[in-house]
C-alpha cells in the first residue's frame, strides 16, 4: 500500500461554485418574495406567486445553496481528517450532478403548482425518491471514505456528518411517504394531527441537521484552521454531541402548541426545546472559546469576522427558539412575523455568514492562491451585518405589533381590529424595513462572487493538481494504532483494551464507525418513538367526530388548488383556543376535524386570517370577487389575485385517480362514489354558480377551477356545529327610551338605568351550521 | 479565561485540541432545565386536566363574559328610535361618520355609492329583510349569517351603526349607476322629520 494519497479537491470545488450561484438565485427570490408579500402588483399569476415562489426560495437556499456548501465542505474537510482520498470518484460524480439536477427539476415544479403541501417537504413525490437514491449516494461515499481511512479516530466534525446523515435519511423518508395518483402528484399517507406531528418532527429536525449539525461539523475544522487556534474542549464535544443529537429530535411538536395535537406531545416538544439550550450552547462555546488569544486577529480578518458572528448568531438563535418554545410565548410569536425573524437570524446569521467565512477561507485554498481583496470582504461582512439586525429587529416589531392588534378588546367586547386587513395594514411599513433589510444582505453576494472571481483569476495553472500527502497506512475499525500486523492473541487483545481505556470509552467508539453510526441511530430513535408511535396506536389521541365527513369531488379538487397555489403559506386552517381567536374565527379547532386532510394544511403564518371556519361565512358571490380582485372585497388587501382560476377548466378527469389513492391512505369512499365522481362535480359546481348568477355575479363558470375552490372553501369547518362560547350582549330588545341623542348612547341612558332591560344576547350562531 | 489548563490532547490535520474542563456555568443550564422539566413535567401530569388547553380557554372565555356583563351593567345600551335614526339621516356631523363608515365596511359587499355588488341594492326602495329604519338598524346588528350578511354588532360600536343606518336613509333615491337589480319587497321611505 502507497504512503501517498492524493486529496479529490476537483469536487468540493464545483460544490462550492455550484452553492455560490444558488446562493444567489435563492436569495434574490427571497427579495423578491418580500416585495410580492406586500405589493400584490408584482404577483404574476399563474406562475410568479408569493404562493409558489415561496417555497422555491426556502428550498433553493435551504437544500440548494446550504446542500451543496455542506457537501463541498464535508467532501474537502473529511479527506484532511480522514487522510485519505474520496471514496469513489464516479459516486461524487453522479452525487454533483444529480443534486444540481435536483435543483433545477424542484424549481420548475414548485413554479408549476406541483407541490405536496407540507413545508420545507414540497417537492413530488418522483423528486423525494431521487433526493432518497442521492442522499443514499453521499452516504456510501461518506462511509466508504470513513472505511478507508488512514486516521483511527474521527474527528468532531466526522461525528456531526455522520449524525446529519442518519438523521436526514430518517427523516426524508419517515415524512415523505405518501401515495401517487399521477407522475408529480400524491397525497401524504398521513392525515390531520398524526401529518403534522410527522411534518414538524421532520421540519424541526430539517432544522436541526440539515442547518445545524453539519454546519456545527463544518464550524470544528473551518474555525480553528482560520484562527490557527487549539479547539477548547474534547470533553465539551462529546457532551454537547451526544445531548444534541439524543435531544433535538423531541422539539418538533413546539411546533403545534394549542393547536389539535395532544397536550402531552406539545409539552414534550417545550420541555426538549428547554432542554436543548445547553447541548447548542456548547457549540457556541466550543466555537468562541477557540478564539481565546486569537480575538486580536479579528481586526484584520474578515473571514474570523463572518465566523465569530455567525456562531454567536447560532447562539442568539439557540436562545431565542427554546424561548420561543414555552407555550405562552409561542402563543405571541406563532402565525406572526416574529418566527421569520427567528428563521432569518438563524439562516442569514448562522449558516450564511459561516458559509461566507468558509468561502472566502476555502476558495484560495483551493485554488492555491490569495483572497483577492480582503477590504471588499469587509465590507460584505459590514452591510450583511447590519441587514441581519434589520430584518430581525423588523420582524419583531411586526410579528408583536401584530398579535397585540389581534388580541385588543373594547371593554364591551368587540374586538378593536375586527378586520383582519387593520393589521396587516399597520405592519405594511416593517415589510419595507424587511425588504430593505433583505437587498442589503443580497448586496452582498454581488461581492463576494466578484472576490471570488478575482481570486480564482489569480490562481496558478497547475491549480486542479492533486494534492498528494503522506500518509499513514490505513486503519480498520477494530485496530489499535501501530498493532495492525500483532498476532490476534489473548494478550494482544487486553493489550488494545488497556490502551483503549487510557485515553477515555469515547475515544474507542471514535475507532468504530459502525458501533458509533448505530449509536446515533438509537439516540434518534428515542425521541421519534416516543412521540410518534402513541399518536398512531392510541386512538384517543384524535377523538373522532361523527359528523365529520370526506369531502365531495369537487371539493377535493379545490383542495388541490388550494394547496397548488401555496394558500397555506399564508393563511392558517387552526383555530387556537383563545378567546380572541375564537371572537374573530368561531369555534377553535379540533384533531377530529382533520381526519381525512391528507396532508394537514394548518399553515404556520397568517399574513391573512384563517380559514378553519370560512365555510358559509361569505356568500359564494363574495369568494369569486374576492379571487378576481382580493381589493374589490378587502380595501387594502395584499393578496394577489387569480384571475387564471375563472379560465382554467376544472380536471374531471383527475378526480378518479385522486379519489382512489386518497381512499388508500384511509378517506372512506365507496365505489359507487368514485364512478358518479364526475356527475357529482358538474352537479355541485353548476349549483354554485347558479348561485353567483343569482346573486347577479359573473356567468358561465360552471366548468371553471373557481368553482371548485369555492365549494373547498364554502366546506371547511362546516362539519361541526359550534357557537361562540360566550355569546355578547349587542343590542337590548326595543321598548326602552329614546335616547337624546345618537351619537352618544351611554350617556342618553345614564340615568334611566332601572327601565333598561339586562343586555340579553341575540346574536345568532354564526353560519357554522351544516348545510 | 486564564484558569483553563489548556494541554493539548489530540492533534489532527493540524488541528489541536485541548480538553478544558466546561464551563460551571453551562453546566447550570444543563441541569438546570433538566431539573425544571422535570418538576414541570411532574406538575402536568399530576394536574389531571386542570390548567389544560380547553380548561384554560373555558375560564377566559367565562371571565371575559362576566367583565362584558359588568361593563354592560354599567353602560346599559338601547337601540335608537327611527325618530333618532331618522333625525341622523339630515345632521352633517352624523353623515360624515356613517358615511366614513360605511366606505370602510358595507362598500365592499353593498358596492361604493350602495348600487348593490354581492349584497343588495341599498339605495332602491325594495328590502329583503324590512326597510323601517328600525329593521335595517337590526339588520346590521344581527346580520343574516345564512345569506353571507355578518352580524356587524360584534364588530361595530352602536353609535356607528345608527349612524349608517342613518346614513343608508339618506341615499334612498339616488339611483346610483350600474345598480343591482331589484331584490325583495317594495317598501316606501319614511319620511324625514319637517319633510
Amino acid at each position: 500500500m502507497s504512503n501517498t494519497v492524493r486529496y479529490d479537491d476537483r469536487t468540493p470545488r464545483l460544490f462550492f461554485l455550484a452553492a455560490i450561484i444558488w446562493a444567489v438565485v435563492g436569495m434574490l427570490v427571497g427579495v423578491l418574495i418580500a416585495a410580492m408579500l406586500f405589493v400584490p402588483g408584482l404577483n404574476l399569476a399563474p406562475y410568479l406567486t408569493f404562493g409558489r415562489l415561496r417555497p422555491l426560495h426556502t428550498n433553493a437556499v435551504i437544500f440548494a445553496f446550504v446542500g451543496n456548501m455542506i457537501f463541498g465542505s464535508v467532501y474537502h474537510s473529511m479527506q484532511r481528517l480522514l487522510k485519505t482520498r474520496l471514496f469513489n470518484d464516479a459516486l461524487t460524480r453522479i452525487h454533483f450532478w444529480g443534486w444540481q439536477l435536483l435543483i433545477v427539476l424542484a424549481a420548475l415544479c414548485l413554479v408549476n403548482g406541483n407541490t405536496q403541501g407540507k413545508e420545507y417537504a414540497e417537492l413530488p413525490w418522483v423528486l423525494d425518491i431521487l433526493i432518497a437514491v442521492l442522499w443514499v449516494i453521499f452516504a456510501v461515499n461518506f462511509f466508504g471514505t470513513i472505511a478507508i481511512r488512514r486516521e483511527k479516530h474521527l474527528y468532531v466534525a466526522i461525528w456531526f456528518y455522520l449524525a446529519s446523515i442518519v438523521a436526514v435519511a430518517i427523516l426524508h423518508i419517515g415524512n415523505s411517504m405518501a401515495m401517487p395518483y399521477s407522475l408529480l402528484g400524491s397525497y401524504s399517507a398521513y392525515a390531520g394531527v398524526k401529518d403534522a406531528l410527522m411534518q414538524w418532527w421532520y421540519g424541526h429536525n430539517a432544522v436541526a441537521f440539515f442547518l445545524t449539525t453539519p454546519y456545527l461539523g463544518m464550524m470544528y475544522y473551518y474555525l480553528p484552521k482560520a484562527a490557527d487556534r487549539p479547539v477548547f474542549s474534547y470533553r465539551l464535544s462529546i457532551m454537547h454531541f451526544w445531548s444534541l443529537v439524543f435531544v433535538y429530535i423531541w422539539a418538533g411538536p413546539h411546533h403545534l402548541h394549542y393547536s389539535a395535537l395532544p397536550e402531552w406531545a406539545s409539552t414534550l416538544g417545550m420541555l426538549f426545546s428547554l432542554i436543548l439550550w445547553m447541548p447548542s450552547w456548547g457549540g457556541m462555546v466550543n466555537g468562541l472559546f477557540t478564539l481565546r488569544g486569537a480575538w486580536s486577529k479579528l481586526r484584520e480578518d474578515p473571514i474570523l469576522k463572518f465566523m465569530v458572528v455567525a456562531v454567536t448568531y447560532y447562539g442568539m438563535s439557540t436562545f431565542e427558539g427554546p424561548m420561543m418554545s414555552i407555550k405562552s410565548v409561542n402563543a405571541v410569536s406563532h402565525f406572526t412575523d416574529w418566527t421569520i425573524g427567528h428563521v432569518h437570524a438563524g439562516a442569514l446569521g448562522w449558516n450564511a455568514f459561516l458559509s461566507f467565512g468558509i468561502l472566502y477561507w476555502v476558495v484560495p485554498k483551493l485554488w492555491k492562491t490569495e483572497l483577492y481583496s480582503k477590504k471588499l470582504a469587509t465590507i460584505h461582512f459590514w452591510i450583511g451585518t447590519i441587514g441581519i439586525i434589520l430584518y430581525q429587529v423588523s420582524m419583531w416589531v411586526a410579528g408583536i405589533t401584530q398579535w397585540m392588534m389581534w388580541r385588543a378588546f373594547e371593554p364591551d367586547g368587540r374586538l378593536v381590529y375586527p378586520d383582519f386587513i387593520e393589521t396587516v395594514i399597520r405592519i405594511v411599513p416593517l415589510y419595507w424595513v424587511r425588504l430593505v433589510a433583505g437587498l442589503l444582505f443580497f448586496s452582498g453576494l454581488p461581492l463576494l462572487v466578484y472576490n471570488l472571481v478575482k481570486t480564482i483569476k489569480t490562481a496558478p495553472a497547475n491549480f486542479a493538481d492533486e494534492p498528494e500527502v503522506n500518509a499513514p497506512p490505513r486503519v480498520a475499525d477494530f485496530s489499535a494504532p501501530g498493532a495492525t500486523t500483532a498476532p490476534n492473541t489473548y494478550d494482544h487483545a487486553f493489550y488494545r483494551f488497556q490502551y483503549a481505556l487510557r485515553h477515555g470509552f469515547h475515544r474507542i467508539l471514535e475507532g468504530r464507525m459502525i458501533t458509533f453510526t448505530v449509536l446515533v441511530a438509537l439516540a434518534l430513535s428515542v425521541g421519534s418513538l416516543t412521540e410518534a408511535l402513541p399518536m398512531f396506536f392510541d386512538k384517543s389521541n384524535v377523538k373522532e367526530i361523527a359528523s365529520v365527513m370526506p369531502l365531495k369531488p369537487l371539493e377535493v379538487l379545490g383542495r388541490d388548488i388550494y394547496i397548488r397555489e401555496g394558500c397555506y403559506l399564508c393563511h392558517s386552517q387552526l383555530v387556537r383556543p383563545f378567546r380572541y381567536e375564537t371572537e374573530r374565527y368561531g369555534e377553535y379547532s379540533k384533531a377530529g376535524e382533520y381526519v381525512y386532510d391528507h396532508p394537514f394544511q394548518w399553515g404556520s403564518k397568517r399574513t391573512g386570517p384563517d380559514l378553519h371556519r370560512v365555510g358559509g361565512k361569505y356568500p359564494s358571490l363574495w369568494h369569486v370577487r374576492h379571487m378576481q380582485n382580493p381589493r374589490s372585497t378587502t380595501p387594502g388587501s395584499v393578496m394577489p389575485r387569480y384571475t387564471h382560476l375563472f379560465t382554467w377548466d376544472i380536471d374531471v378527469a383527475s378526480i378518479g385517480p385522486k379519489m382512489r389513492a386518497l381512499r388508500t391512505v384511509g378517506v372512506p369512499y365507496t365505489d359507487g362514489e368514485i364512478d358518479t365522481a364526475p356527475a357529482s362535480i358538474e352537479a355541485q359546481a353548476k349549483a354554485i354558480a347558479a348561485e353567483v348568477e343569482a346573486q347577479q355575479g359573473p356567468r358561465g363558470l360552471a366548468g371553471k377551477e373557481i368553482m371548485a375552490l369555492t365549494a373547498y372553501l364554502q366546506r371547511l369547518g362546516t362539519d361541526i356545529k359550534w357557537q361562540r362560547v360566550a355569546p355578547q350582549p349587542l343590542v337590548v330588545p326595543p321598548a326602552a327610551p329614546p335616547p337624546p341623542s345618537v351619537s352618544t348612547p351611554p350617556a342618553a341612558t345614564g340615568g334611566k338605568p332601572a327601565t333598561t332591560a339586562v343586555p340579553v344576547a341575540l346574536a345568532p350562531a354564526p353560519a357554522g351550521g351544516k348545510k | 479565561m486564564a484558569d483553563f489548563e489548556d494541554k493539548v490532547l489530540h492533534e489532527l490535520d493540524g488541528i489541536k485540541e485541548y480538553d478544558n474542563a466546561m464551563p460551571g456555568w453551562l453546566m447550570a443550564i444543563w441541569w438546570g432545565s433538566l431539573l425544571f422539566a422535570a418538576v414541570y413535567l411532574m406538575y402536568y401530569a399530576l394536574s389531571f386536566g386542570e390548567g389544560t388547553m380547553d380548561s384554560e380557554y373555558r375560564a377566559e372565555s367565562q371571565q371575559a363574559a362576566a367583565e362584558v356583563q359588568s361593563y354592560f351593567d354599567a353602560h346599559p345600551l338601547v337601540p335608537p328610535t327611527s325618530a333618532v335614526l331618522l333625525a341622523g339621516a339630515q345632521s352633517p356631523q352624523v353623515l360624515a361618520k356613517g358615511e366614513a363608515r360605511f366606505t370602510k365596511t358595507c362598500a365592499p359587499c353593498h358596492g361604493a355609492q350602495a348600487q348593490g355588488l354581492i349584497g343588495p341594492n341599498l339605495t332602491d326602495d325594495r328590502w329583503i329583510h324590512g326597510g323601517q329604519v328600525e329593521q335595517v338598524f337590526q339588520s346590521v346588528v344581527k346580520g343574516w349569517p345564512a345569506k353571507g350578511m355578518p352580524p356587524w354588532g360584534r364588530a361595530i360600536p352602536p353609535d356607528e351603526i345608527a349612524a349608517l343606518v342613518s346614513y343608508v336613509r339618506s341615499i334612498q333615491g339616488s339611483n346610483p349607476p350600474n345598480a343591482k337589480a331589484p331584490e325583495g319587497d317594495k317598501v316606501a321611505p319614511e319620511p324625514l322629520p319637517g319633510k
